[in-house]
């Protein structure tokens, strides 16, 4: 799941823009981005990676159970591109 | 010997210079002096890879102003150590080549000694063009690298030595170099004239001295045929089908699709064939250029998530390809699913280029280019419909039915020989069926896929009157199949996340070592009980 931090956001929505599941929206009079549709929410990290103000956190990452086993097994990094997922 | 094994020598600073000079057969210092005799005292060298640091140490004693770059925190810490002990005042800075926009200065003189055989062909070209806003006017580089020999009989020596200790190399240090391959065409492209080639250790390696020009040659960017003739159906076919099996890497660079012009749309996308196959597929009758980036082969969406295709990425492509000669209007369209490695801010601060999103999926570009640069509905969201999960599922299929396949024959006493087309027609199940269940738990996913897989083959072996303990075993052995394929299939598809699979990983496991326990206690139980 990803975390907002509102005291940094500053509603440019920059986020919802990059988010390729459409899950997130802007809300309110001075605009702020909620995960409307947090199900459909993969953690790619786009979000984050382009929030201006590196308000966006999560356990971004890859969701590959083989790569996964591997980090475990060998203590190998997911982002490494260890499989061909 | 080959170069390829100082990669070994930069784990131990302090033996890689008596390494060096085990490696090029006692020349190294003889070749570093062959270097040093270029430079006259008060010039000042920029050098690109300085290693231990030894080279910019005796240039420093020369007499030189030495700016030394390199991209190992240990390797400096080294260097400033042997700087410190000579007393030679070199002003270090940790930098990785692939971000040499990110210095700023006037030298008369670029050095990079070994160093251009560990950049990538792309990265070599852009540290090029790059130099040359870092070198005075005529300024010069000096480049000693490692070549194929042109000898023959040393050639062929020379290859068989290489693909050894590359592949020793590789083992230990998850690294490799490759040597320089028309690295004059890279100068001349690039806008250097070319004022001396040396051979060096009996061919081995060479020194180049080339004087910066006041202009380049314009680029001239190779053309893509846009849609696609029967061959390209077969060539995309084949590459679709072992999608999952291989990476099939295209030339990056920038290219022209139709006729563009200095006003035409910039298109990029990542340098997996298939990728950029189907990009210009549907570009029929539209005049756009096309930057292909350098991500070792692999699509968008997964090279954006190893971090391969960024902006720092884009922003290489565009200064090796001098894109910015061509193309007046400084805007780029990315495709959508890159945005989790690329940071729209950042490709406009690293190349100048304003980045915009364009659509998710290829088919969509005709329609996004003919709105002007609209995204029109639907055309920013991953799709992931029947027809979706069936182009994932069966290179997934074709994946699992392959690895399975190649451990039967490999251990025909210990694996079933039917046991790959189970492990394919699971894939294609689960592929078919995945979002049909109304959770997002792969372990029920699974475990309802392997259940209703055995029943189904109970009931055929059942009509068979092949009832009894059989049955129940075989039943167990599918269900594990069912659960363990669904979980793998989860990393193939664009609705699972990483904080559900990390849920889930300990429960899945468990229960697979539970059901193949049972599958080989049983027989055993079975026999106490008669």
């Amino acid at each position: 799941m990803i975390a907002i931090n509102f005291e940094l956001c500053n509603g440019c929505g920059q986020c919802v823009s990059v988010c390729p599941h459409s899950a997130l929206a802007l809300e309110g009079n001075s605009p702020r981005p909620r995960l409307v549709a947090p199900e459909r929410c993969m953690e790619c990290g786009a979000c984050g990676l382009n929030c201006p103000e590196f308000a966006i956190t999560g356990n971004f990452g890859v969701a590959c159970f083989a790569c996964m086993t591997q980090e475990k097994l060998g203590g190998k990094s997911a982002s490494g591109g260890c499989c061909g997922c | 010997m080959s170069y390829i094994f100082m990669k070994f020598l930069e784990r131990k600073p302090e033996g890689y210079d008596a390494g060096l000079r085990r490696i090029s057969g006692q020349d190294w210092g003889a070749i570093r002096a062959r270097i040093i005799a270029e430079i006259k005292p008060g010039e000042k060298v920029l050098e690109l890879g300085c290693g231990p640091g030894t080279l910019a140490i005796e240039l420093d004693q020369k007499g030189a102003q030495v700016t030394a770059l390199d991209r190992s925190r240990e390797l400096l810490i080294f260097a400033r150590g042997q700087a410190m002990e000579a007393g030679a005042a070199i002003g270090f800075r940790h930098l990785d080549l692939e971000r040499l926009n990110e210095l700023e200065g006037q030298w008369d003189w670029v050095i990079a000694s070994l160093t251009f055989s560990e950049l990538r062909p792309m990265v070599r070209k852009a540290v090029l063009i790059r130099a040359r806003k870092l070198l005075r006017e005529r300024g010069r580089i000096l480049v000693v690298d490692e070549v194929v020999p042109e000898n023959f009989l040393r050639k062929i020596r020379y290859h068989l030595v290489r693909s050894f200790l590359g592949l020793v190399t590789y083992f230990r240090t998850r690294k490799s170099t490759a040597p320089l391959e028309g690295f004059n065409q890279d100068l001349a492209g690039a806008g250097y004239q070319v004022l001396r080639e040396e051979e060096l250790s009996s061919g081995g390696l060479k020194l180049w001295i080339a004087q910066i020009l006041p202009e380049a040659p314009l680029p001239e960017p190779g053309e893509l045929k846009a849609g696609w003739g029967s061959g390209d159906w077969l060539d995309s076919f084949f590459l679709w089908l072992t999608s999952h099996l291989l990476k099939i890497p295209f030339l990056p660079g920038l290219y022209r699709i139709g006729n563009p012009g200095a006003e035409s749309p910039l298109l990029t996308t990542a340098n997996y064939r298939l990728t950029v196959n189907l990009v210009r597929k549907y570009l029929k009758g539209f005049n756009v250029w096309l930057l292909v980036n350098d991500t070792r082969g692999v699509n968008v969406w997964c090279s954006a998530g190893e971090r391969n295709f960024s902006a720092s990425e884009i922003a290489i492509t565009l200064a090796a390809s001098q894109a910015d000669r061509l193309i007046q209007r400084r805007e780029l369209i990315l495709p959508k699913l890159c945005l989790n490695g690329v940071r729209l801010g950042e490709v406009k601060a690293r190349s100048g280029f304003v980045a915009r999103i364009g659509p998710v999926y290829a088919k969509d570009l005709p329609a996004y280019l003919s709105a002007g640069g609209e995204l029109g509905a639907g055309m920013d969201r991953i799709r992931f419909n029947f027809q979706n999960r069936l182009w994932f599922g069966v290179p997934f299929a074709v994946f699992m039915s392959l690895i399975t396949g190649v451990l039967a024959l490999a251990l025909p006493w210990l694996i079933r020989k039917d046991l790959p087309l189970w492990f394919g027609m699971t894939s294609l199940l689960i592929a078919a069926t995945y979002t049909w269940l109304p959770t997002r738990r792969h372990l029920v996913k699974g475990l309802v896929l392997g259940a209703g897989m055995a029943l189904a083959v109970a009931l055929y072996q059942f009509s068979h009157q092949a009832v009894g303990w059989d049955l129940a075993r075989n039943s167990i052995l599918l269900i594990a199949l069912g659960l363990f394929v669904t979980a793998d299939f989860s990393g193939v598809t664009p609705v699972s996340n990483r904080t559900l699979v990390e849920k889930e990983f300990k429960a899945i496991y468990l229960t697979l070592i539970g059901l193949l326990l049972v599958y080989f206690v049983f027989p055993k139980i079975v026999e106490v009980f008669k």
